[in-house]
């Protein structure tokens, strides 16, 4: 069998002795690696002394050209889980994954040419275009897959996918900068063979994704499954298309609820560590802000499978209203604590908050399944995406923006963020709403249709 | 809830799912441990 007819759903399908367990370790596998991208900023300051070394010198790139880099990484990643999304339903997760690990590990190769020669357009087509299309496929590629195999528990199933994207910068972070130092010499930096070996990593990792992936036989069943089904009337039984699906309001109802969970989210993420240091003066140093923004990152990570798990049981949307009022009210109560000069109830404070950011992006591919059904419930992931795009131009620009205003008018550092933390509190009362008027799809959108995707599967 | 005949599985069977969570979880573990200590120095 020849390798692209190896990556055909066709052969794909599971045997008898697979058990659906694998296919989460497989996903994982894809997020994990992916997750990297959250850790690129360990490479900016490298990045920034390629000639000089140990200083900048003239010709070295500025730190601000870097940061194009993960912003058009990101882009990408929107573009092509938005645009993706129909071709990946069409071939099936094992095809999507491989392109997903070409893309990505390639880019990271194609970005090392670009360091080792200097040429930025090089690196930002590697690692900025080419790697993040391997995003934005990698991304969407095993939501589908893993929502059939786990009807019964969704919410789960997709939250441990999606918490390996929390999980990767964890791993990436400290590799790259174990692998930075053994590589460093006194005429590099150290950064473009780390690129190397670390695109080739990815690839073998990803691969076993690959390899591992199965998509159910059809009419397959889980056992006791019946049990999670009879009891949600708010789940459609039909299935929507992914065109029809961007017509529905419940959709941008949905992009909306993405958009401000994440907004409120990642704009006290980017500011975690100035943040607590000129809250607390004095008393929290850079290393323990370090610390700070370490605590956040895993309740980034374990927020995405803890909520999206309890979604399974008390309901997707009753999860999301939890994330909104509990969100605004800890927005309007925790610049308090800094004010009372509490470090744990404030540091508390935020892993509640940053567990709930987590848990916005994890819960939501369960929400779409129960909205529009699974057959093309990651295409309609992928167009939902773009909510990300928007939130993570929007949250940044928010706080920084708010913040230096405050700042110029006279306002004491460690009070600027007040008045950001309560505009995020309103953020999330409007999202609140939003996910208040969510209600179950018409019957009217489900299509009757028997896409190719369908019969190949169900 | 429905009571359903379990099927007997090859040891290989719950080989490949050890080692597949394995080959995940041990990298994931060692990241988590990495930020776990990092942490520490919050409350120092």
């Amino acid at each position: 069998m020849s390798l692209l007819a190896f990556l055909d759903r066709e052969h794909s399908l599971a045997g008898d002795d697979y058990s659906r367990w694998l296919v989460p370790p497989a996903a994982l596998a894809i997020h994990l690696s992916i997750g990297q991208a959250y850790a690129f900023s360990v490479f900016n300051l490298p990045l920034s002394r390629s000639l000089g070394i140990t200083q900048s010198v003239a010709g070295d790139w500025k730190l601000s050209t870097i940061g194009w880099v993960f912003s058009i990484a990101i882009v990408f990643l929107g573009l092509s889980a938005a645009l993706f999304g129909s071709w990946l339903e069409r071939v099936g997760p094992r095809k999507a994954m491989f392109v997903s690990a070409v893309c990505f590990g390639g880019g990271f190769e194609v970005g090392a040419l670009g360091i080792a020669s200097h040429q930025f357009w090089l690196l930002l087509l590697g690692y900025g275009v080419l790697g993040g299309i391997g995003l934005g496929i990698g991304y969407i590629s095993p939501v589908t897959t893993l929502i059939r195999w786990f009807p019964d528990r969704p919410g789960m199933a997709t939250g441990m996918a999606i918490m390996g994207f929390g999980g990767g910068a964890m791993i990436a972070s400290p590799l790259s900068t174990m692998l930075m130092a053994r590589f460093k010499t006194p005429t590099s930096t150290g950064v473009a063979p780390t690129f190397v070996v670390m695109g080739a990593l990815y690839f073998a990792f990803m691969m076993f994704g690959v390899f591992s992936v199965r998509v159910p036989r059809p009419n397959w069943r889980p056992r006791l499954s019946q049990r999670a089904e009879q009891r949600r009337p708010f789940v459609i039984t039909g299935n929507v298309t992914a065109g029809r699906a961007i017509r529905t309001p419940q959709f941008w109802l949905l992009w909306a609820v993405l958009c401000l969970n994440v907004t409120a989210g990642i704009g006290v993420l980017g500011q975690a560590s100035p943040m607590i240091q000129e809250m607390f003066p004095g008393v929290i140093s850079s290393g323990a802000a370090a610390g700070f923004v370490g605590l956040l990152s895993l309740a980034n990570m374990g927020g995405r499978f803890f909520w999206s798990s309890l979604s399974d049981f008390i309901g997707r949307k009753a999860v999301y209203a939890t994330f909104f009022l509990l969100g605004a009210a800890l927005y309007s109560v925790v610049p308090r604590t800094g004010h009372m000069g509490n470090v744990a109830l404030f540091v508390a404070g935020y892993v509640v908050i940053l567990s709930m950011y987590g848990g916005g992006f994890a819960t939501i591919p369960a929400y779409l399944r129960d909205m529009f059904g699974t057959i093309q419930v990651g295409a309609i992931h992928g167009r939902l995406l773009t909510a990300w795009s928007t939130a993570g131009i929007l949250g940044p620009v928010l706080v920084n923006y708010i913040r230096e205003y405050e700042i110029a008018h006279g306002v004491p550092k460690a009070d600027a963020y007040t008045t950001t933390m309560y505009i995020m509190a309103g953020l999330l009362v409007v999202g609140f709403f939003c996910n208040l008027f969510v209600h179950r799809v018409d019957e009217r959108h489900v299509t009757t249709e028997q896409p190719a995707s369908i019969t190949a599967t169900a | 809830m429905i009571e359903v005949e379990r099927p007997q599985h090859s040891i290989g069977f719950y080989l490949r799912l050890i080692g597949a969570w394995a080959l995940v979880g041990v990298p994931l573990g060692w990241g988590v441990w990495q930020v776990i200590q990092r942490s520490l120095g919050l409350f120092h």
